[in-house]
């Protein structure tokens, strides 16, 4: 069982910090890694990858410094990439085929592990088709198959429901959970509801920096007494929205009821609510920003048609 | 089926490791008989034995295949060794000739020549083990065991005859 | 083999006796179950990952490169046949290196395909030492071409061949650190396009020498080796550069 020691890591690009300061310890389970786009999530996992070199700090893999490790801790590791790539002539099975070879799975072996994460990803039916004629979710799914070809102890996969239909989603989630036995799993989203169910450990990333970890619960329990619930009137409800982080609108006949994170009560008649994962990362991520974040502009465009919104 | 060592070798670092049964199967119990008469403990060369395959089973990745039972002697040796090194079982006293509840006693001649055994120096044992119990020649047993060929000859010369005389005083037959 | 159960020098015939079974069944299970938990780590050759380097080929290159071994016989045959001047043999020999370089160089390229260097680099066998094993396979075909040329042209004298291969080695070395260079800058060109283009390019660059046809005298070998020792150097020095890029991995990750 591998243990993980990320030790005050920080990686400078030219004029910009990406990850400051970062240390964690990582052992058995599933980790979520939540921020918004540009917190340094992708960053932080390639230093995990080794593809990047941290700036200052060092990645241990069981004490040892993971470069000193070279292949052997490489071949722990199965890694999807944000923007995955493929060569687009391969067929999916001979790309399956050939990245086994690359990541040294016994030849015996190798050809009934592709099959089994062809039929794992559900590419079996696809897979003597170019992976240039794949559509955003399939190619998705096979970088998911690919990622676990060689059984990995390290699985990190970089936004790996990015262009899944809702279904696939699920599907996915089952799959992590089913795998996160006697290994470490790391993934990164912007997408709570990802994670909210399957991570036993949730990072919450912000600018660079790991401002918030522990279990869901423990996570959620920082904002209680800050999650608030108001029916509103929809031209109220407008207001309100530009004003607090709403991380729920539902229309309710002709009223709108918010859900809003605030550490005040943000109006008369507004009541506590139970918090959730989802108004963590909310509260965290509006917390000192003058500009809204890319969510909760999604929001605020659905304030027209007041549709119900979901992540 | 049978299969050649070879073949299970080749199969189980292909990553079918189902074939390591196989091979325990197949060697224990010669290795807990060289094991028993290594120590001299019936009871302790079970456990040698199950300690020789896992450690086969911990370094079966980077084993290249020549001679597989000599290969799991020589881990049995080295295993053999790291236990009569260990103090508390130089001082131990002969195992005490109780009746095993599954197993029928050994013959009183194979208790006898356990004794006598336990008697040599331990490099004689393991050369007149290995020669005469395994039937290797002594240019193996020199590679297994490390020494010089000359040595083994010797070794195994003054050991058998040191056993010899050690199974005539007790009026061995 | 021994007979089972006997030693010789007049050992007692009963040197096994019966196991415990119940104790080799203990330690039979214990063994089970570490064989059940063994993750064999496979450790492939070199020879292996050679192979397994060219395995994954797609046809079209092996198609390719037969043709150009092909084309390569077949010149060499007709140029010996009609006589042509040694000047317009050699040129012809230079163009057609180099295009046999660029096309053996092509492999190389492809492990930049559209951001698949990122995951590559985190393989057992990692883009550095897939590169390595790929820039010495277009290196040996290189030379296999090359000795080829060189045997189907040459006039026999060691000297002679000796300055034919100078002569040949200058636009095949240089046009070589051209397409390394060209790959550790312009990563993000279509690759078909770029090794046309660059083929193109430096075939025509190789033929120059045509056009100033004193250049081939005798005289001027001291230049052309001077070329050749610079062209060699260039090209280790890329090959090199390409290595560091990779190592100092922040361009081998595009952000999109």
């Amino acid at each position: 069982m591998p243990e993980l020691t990320l030790d005050r890591i920080t990686k400078h690009f030219k004029n910009k910090i990406a990850v400051d300061n970062a240390s964690l310890t990582l052992r058995e389970g599933v980790y979520g890694f939540l921020g918004a786009n540009g917190a340094g999530k992708t960053t932080l996992l390639r230093m995990i990858c080794g593809v990047l070199k941290p700036t200052s700090g060092e990645i241990r893999c069981n004490g040892t410094e993971i470069g000193r490790l070279d292949g052997d801790y490489r071949y722990l590791l199965g890694y999807l990439p944000q923007d995955f790539g493929y060569y687009p002539d391969f067929t999916a099975k001979r790309y399956l085929e050939y990245l086994a070879a690359c990541k040294a799975v016994p030849k015996d072996l190798a050809k009934g592990k592709v099959q089994e994460m062809l039929t794992l990803t559900g590419l079996t039916g696809s897979q003597h088709g170019k992976i240039r004629t794949f559509s955003g979710g399939m190619i998705r799914r096979l970088g998911i198959a690919q990622a676990l070809l060689n059984d990995p102890e390290i699985l990190i996969l970089d936004e790996p429901t990015a262009g899944l239909d809702p279904k696939e989603r699920i599907r996915f989630r089952n799959i992590i959970s089913s795998l996160s036995k006697g290994r470490i799993i790391i993934l990164s989203t912007h997408i709570v509801s990802d994670v909210e169910f399957i991570a036993d450990k949730i990072l919450l990333m912000k600018q660079g920096r790991i401002v918030k970890q522990g279990t869901v619960a423990e996570v959620t329990e920082s904002v209680t007494g800050k999650v608030w619930e108001y029916l509103a009137r929809p031209e109220e409800a407008g207001r309100l929205n530009d004003i607090f982080a709403v991380s729920s609108l539902k229309n309710e006949g002709e009223m709108v009821r918010l859900r809003l994170v605030s550490d005040k009560r943000p109006c008369e008649g507004a009541v506590l609510a139970p918090p959730g994962l989802e108004d963590v990362y909310l509260y965290h991520d509006t917390r000192g920003k003058s500009s809204k974040n890319p969510i909760f502009e999604e929001v605020s465009e659905h304030v027209d048609n007041l549709e119900r919104r979901t992540l | 089926m049978v299969l050649e060592d070879k073949e299970l070798i080749r199969r189980i670092q292909g990553g079918q490791t189902e074939y390591l049964n196989e091979i325990a199967g197949k060697y224990y119990d010669d290795i807990y008989y060289f094991c028993c008469y290594q120590i001299g403990s019936r009871e302790d060369a079970y456990d040698l034995a199950q300690d020789t395959f896992l450690r086969f089973i911990k370094y079966v990745d980077h084993y290249q295949y020549r001679n597989l039972k000599g290969y799991l002697l020589t881990i049995a040796m080295n295993l053999c060794r790291e236990y009569l090194r260990t103090p508390a079982q130089i001082l131990s006293k002969p195992e005490p000739l109780k009746y095993q509840e599954t197993a029928a006693l050994p013959s009183e001649e194979t208790l006898l020549l356990l004794d006598a055994l336990r008697k040599l120096p331990a490099p004689q044992r393991e050369a007149v083990l290995l020669h005469h119990f395994y039937g290797y020649k002594n240019r193996e047993i020199a590679q297994m065991t490390g020494a010089t060929y000359d040595a083994v000859k010797s070794r195994i010369r003054q050991g058998l005859a040191r056993l010899k005389e050690l199974l005539r005083q007790n009026d061995f037959t | 083999m021994l007979p089972e159960n006997t030693t010789p020098c007049g050992f007692p015939p009963e040197w096994k006796f019966p196991l415990d079974e119940t104790k080799k069944k203990q330690s039979l299970a214990a063994i089970r179950l570490e064989a059940s938990r063994k993750h064999i780590r496979h450790y492939p050759t070199f020879r292996e990952q050679l192979w397994n380097q060219l395995r994954f080929r797609s046809w079209k290159h092996w198609l390719l490169q037969g043709l150009l071994l092909l084309a390569a016989m077949l010149l060499a045959v007709a140029l010996r046949r009609r006589n042509t001047s040694g000047t317009e043999t050699l040129a012809a020999c230079s163009v057609f290196l180099v295009f046999a370089g660029n096309i053996c160089l092509c492999h190389v390229a492809d492990l930049f395909s559209w951001h698949m260097a990122e995951l590559e680099q985190t393989l057992y066998l990692n883009l550095k030492q897939m590169v390595c094993i790929r820039i010495l396979e277009a290196g040996i075909a290189d030379f296999v071409i090359l000795s080829l040329l060189l045997i189907l042209t040459g006039s026999g004298s060691p000297g002679e061949t000796k300055a034919a291969l100078t002569y040949m080695l200058v636009p095949f070395l240089w046009s070589d650190t051209l397409y390394l260079h060209m790959l550790a800058s312009l990563r993000n060109i279509a690759s078909g396009f770029r090794s046309f283009a660059l083929g193109l390019l430096c075939g025509s660059l190789a033929l120059f020498p045509l056009l100033w046809e004193s250049i081939y005298q005798p005289g001027y070998l001291i230049i052309w080796q001077v070329l050749a020792v610079a062209g060699l150097l260039m090209c280790i020095a890329q090959i090199n550069r390409l290595l560091g890029s990779i190592e100092n991995s922040d361009t081998i990750c595009q952000t999109s």
